[in-house]
């Protein structure tokens, strides 16, 4: 399924980033209202044109001249087709669901952040395999390539109220193998589709430790290979102050509460100093 | 204030709507079209040579005359036949008022050169019949009313010319040219005085006066199908029409017999007609028939108004006011058998109807109603009534259409126009504030940072590296912009690449998007 290709620079408090994508989503609406509500426009018009003909196939099968009334329905025709062309202009795919996901965890946060400090980073909803997401491409004995991609389409840096800081990196990584030409066991060639080798999603949390306020400690609940919600750890980081949390999950779709969840065990990691 | 798709759609309907009052201002939409109804089918047997709606017994009721190979044949105007007589052929015949009664006679001259004889109906009833000696085969009769005397003017094959008066009595005999026949005789006048016009096939044409004193003579290069005499600007002084195998029209002047003009019209000229064609009525105008289907509306200076083309080789031309404009519009019948009205103003056609046989006599006139087209074809003649049907509200046809045009181009643009804009999906939520600036420029260059590490980890290509490098660079390009025009003092570290524009770190000597080297 595709998706409009959305890309947001943050840089901004969480209100107006908010009301930002709040305000991108009821565009969106709208152009969809105004797409449901008048797309049998061009065809009405597209058949207001014929009855224009048939007086001028009728007037001729009388024995009248032609009556010019044919060129009422060329008009017809072409304002049709430039409404149509207009209005499928504005059409456009659903926002990818990570939008909200990352509306929800903003909306979270907001609270949580630092007078007078913003949100910085990035939504890249673009999509995943392009180019400059590549990070290898390996090519194997029989030249068939796959590539791996990573597609961080969430990056979020704040400073938080409690003095520490947060960097969230959400990433969508795909190993996928291109399209090639194969020969079968009968010795004829056969044109073999793209193939999805992998498909997971990584979401890093690093909290810059405020050490006037916290000390780093262990957490019986959080090992590598403990769950949190769909995620698993895979690694742990503790040192120089900071506290680093890599999980991974091969759930395609992240929720608000999935990326949250990590957030909040990232913090089981921190005791508050008396 | 007005989106510019309103403006153009209100340029645009003031254009249309310009041109479509022109058009009904200035009646160019006519919205008429011509028809027929056969009125009458009447049989004849063998080929018509002639046929005229004519009153031949002076009731002043038309009848219908008609000449086949060897027969005459008089319809009265109830379909009763009033004269059915039989003759040797060749015949020809010819109509006009020989006895000066005012009444409309006939001359039959038929027979070959071993009995050729003359026979006069006067008063639509037969009245005597001579023997004319000397003379070859019939070829061509007219009635010439000289002035003084009224004369029967016979042609025959060799080119001789009979004058007789209406009881048969040789009045004057004349040679045109010899070896030919005679194929066409008409009336002339020069200053008034009637003269009559004779024209050889061969292509000798004469002018004879009442005694049969030949005033000039010209020669038509190639043989001659067509002579033809009318006086077409009124002067009193006929001009003489010729047309032939050689395809050029010739006008010649009545008085002096010297060409007027002459106009090529690349085939043979098969009929010529006089005809009121552009409503002008100080002059006439001429049209002229071809044997590869042409027809020509010629004015008196050769000046071609319009030509058009028939089904087939044309046969006959009629002439109707079907629409009552005081233009002559022009029927023509071809060997096709078709009819074919062409509008006199510009030539454009409508067929009228299509016999099964070629169309081999057509006359127009009034005879069981007016404005009626007797046509002869495949034994039958038919009598036409051809009516012109005009829809009134055709007039304003072309403002109702530009109302409409008007109105669809108003519903596409306001359509257009109150359609919302796409939203801009590559967006930028960022404060311009002094700390907000200053934090995403240091995030930027952590995104950088982060990036050249994966670089040196291996975990990125050279291409990715570069666009993602290139992508960053850019934003801080821009942020550095910001931050300055904020007033922030900051030491610049980007620059642009003189030569692909890409955003480079100050220190870069080389451009690592396309390879330039850059001069500090």
């Amino acid at each position: 399924m595709s998706y409009a290709p959305v890309y947001i620079t943050l840089g901004d408090r969480p209100l107006p980033i908010l009301k930002r994508i709040e305000g991108l989503n009821a565009s969106k609406k709208q152009t969809d209202d105004t797409y449901n509500q008048r797309k049998w426009i061009p065809w009405l018009l597209f058949l207001a044109g014929i009855p224009f003909l048939c007086i001028d196939l009728a007037s001729m099968a009388f024995g009248y001249p032609f009556l010019g009334m044919t060129c009422i329905l060329a008009v017809c025709w072409l304002a049709a087709l430039v409404m149509g062309l207009n209005l499928r202009k504005i059409r456009m795919a659903d926002f990818h669901p990570d939008l909200k996901t990352s509306y929800e965890v903003i909306r979270t946060l907001r609270d949580d952040l630092q007078p007078k400090s913003v949100f910085l980073g990035h939504i890249d909803l673009t999509g995943a395999e392009q180019d400059k997401k590549m990070l290898r491409e390996n090519k194997d004995v029989r030249g068939r390539v796959t590539k791996l991609y990573n597609d961080e389409w969430l990056r979020l840096k704040a400073k938080l109220y409690d003095g520490n800081v947060l960097r969230v990196s959400a990433n969508h990584k795909i190993k996928k193998r291109d399209a090639y030409w194969g020969r079968g066991s009968s010795g004829k060639s056969k044109w073999k589709p793209a193939k999805s080798k992998g498909n997971f999603h990584e979401l890093n949390v690093r909290i810059a430790v405020n050490p006037d306020l916290y000390e780093i400690v262990s957490s019986p609940e959080i090992q590598i290979g403990s769950i949190i919600g769909p995620y698993s750890v895979q690694e742990i980081d503790t040192n120089g102050g900071m506290v680093t949390l890599t999980c991974a999950t091969s759930k395609l779709q992240n929720t608000p509460g999935d990326i949250l969840a990590v957030l909040q065990a990232g913090y089981t990691l921190l005791k508050r100093k008396r | 204030m007005f989106k510019p798709a309103i403006i153009f759609a209100v340029i645009l309907s003031m254009m249309v709507m310009a041109v479509s009052c022109l058009v009904t201002f200035l009646g160019l939409s006519q919205g008429a079209k011509v028809d027929s109804q056969t009125a009458l089918s009447l049989p004849y047997s063998g080929t018509v040579h002639s046929m005229k709606i004519i009153d031949l017994s002076g009731d002043g009721v038309n009848d219908l005359f008609v000449q086949t190979d060897s027969q005459v044949l008089v319809y009265d105007n109830n379909q009763q036949v009033v004269i059915d007589q039989s003759y040797q052929a060749p015949l020809a015949t010819t109509m006009g008022d020989l006895d000066g009664n005012g009444r409309e006679d006939i001359l039959v001259f038929y027979g070959p050169a071993t009995n050729t004889r003359a026979s006069i109906f006067l008063n639509g009833s037969f009245s005597t019949e001579v023997r004319i000696d000397d003379v070859r085969d019939a070829s061509r009769a007219a009635i010439i009313p000289f002035q003084g005397q009224r004369l029967g003017i016979l042609g025959d094959t060799n080119g001789n010319l009979v004058a007789i008066d209406q009881n048969g009595r040789v009045v004057w005999r004349a040679s045109l040219s010899s070896g030919d026949y005679i194929r066409g005789l008409d009336d002339a006048r020069i200053n008034g005085e009637v003269f009559v016009a004779a024209a050889n096939h061969d292509g000798t044409v004469g002018l004879f006066d009442a005694n049969g004193q030949q005033r000039w003579s010209y020669k038509l290069s190639g043989a001659l199908r067509r002579m033809r005499a009318f006086d077409l600007n009124g002067d009193g002084t006929s001009e003489i029409l010729l047309g032939g195998d050689g395809g050029t029209l010739v006008v010649l002047d009545g008085g002096t017999g010297q060409p007027i003009f002459t106009k090529s019209l690349g085939q043979t000229i098969v009929e010529i007609r006089e005809a009121e064609l552009n409503g002008e009525p100080s002059s006439r105008e001429i049209v002229v028939g071809g044997r590869s289907n042409g027809v020509w509306g010629i004015d008196l200076a050769g000046n071609v108004l319009w030509s058009s083309t028939a089904s087939a080789r044309v046969s006959q031309i009629g002439l109707l006011d079907v629409d009552a404009n005081g233009s002559e519009d022009v029927l023509v019948g071809d060997e096709s058998g078709k009819v074919t009205l062409f509008r006199a103003d510009n030539g454009s056609s409508n067929s009228i109807q299509t016999f099964s046989g070629a169309v081999e006599r057509m006359d127009i006139g009034n005879f069981t109603a007016s404005g009626q087209a007797a046509i002869a074809s495949a034994g039958q003649i038919t009598v036409l009534k051809i009516n012109y049907v005009q829809l009134g509200f055709m007039r304003f046809m072309p403002l109702l259409i530009g109302l409409f045009v008007s109105l669809a181009i108003f519903v596409a643009a306001g359509f257009i126009a109150s359609i919302p804009a796409k939203p801009d999906l590559r967006i930028s939520v960022t404060e311009q504030s002094r700390e907000a600036l200053i934090a995403q420029r240091r995030m930027l260059k952590e995104s950088i940072a982060d990036v050249e590490r994966l670089r040196g980890l291996g975990d990125v290509t050279s291409d990715a590296y570069l666009a993602r490098l290139k992508d960053l660079r850019h934003q801080l390009a821009d942020n550095e912009a910001s931050i300055l025009k904020a007033g922030i003092k900051i030491n610049v570290e980007t620059q642009s690449c003189p030569n692909c524009g890409g955003t480079l770190m100050l220190a870069a000597d080389k451009c690592e998007y396309c390879g330039q080297v850059v001069l500090h």
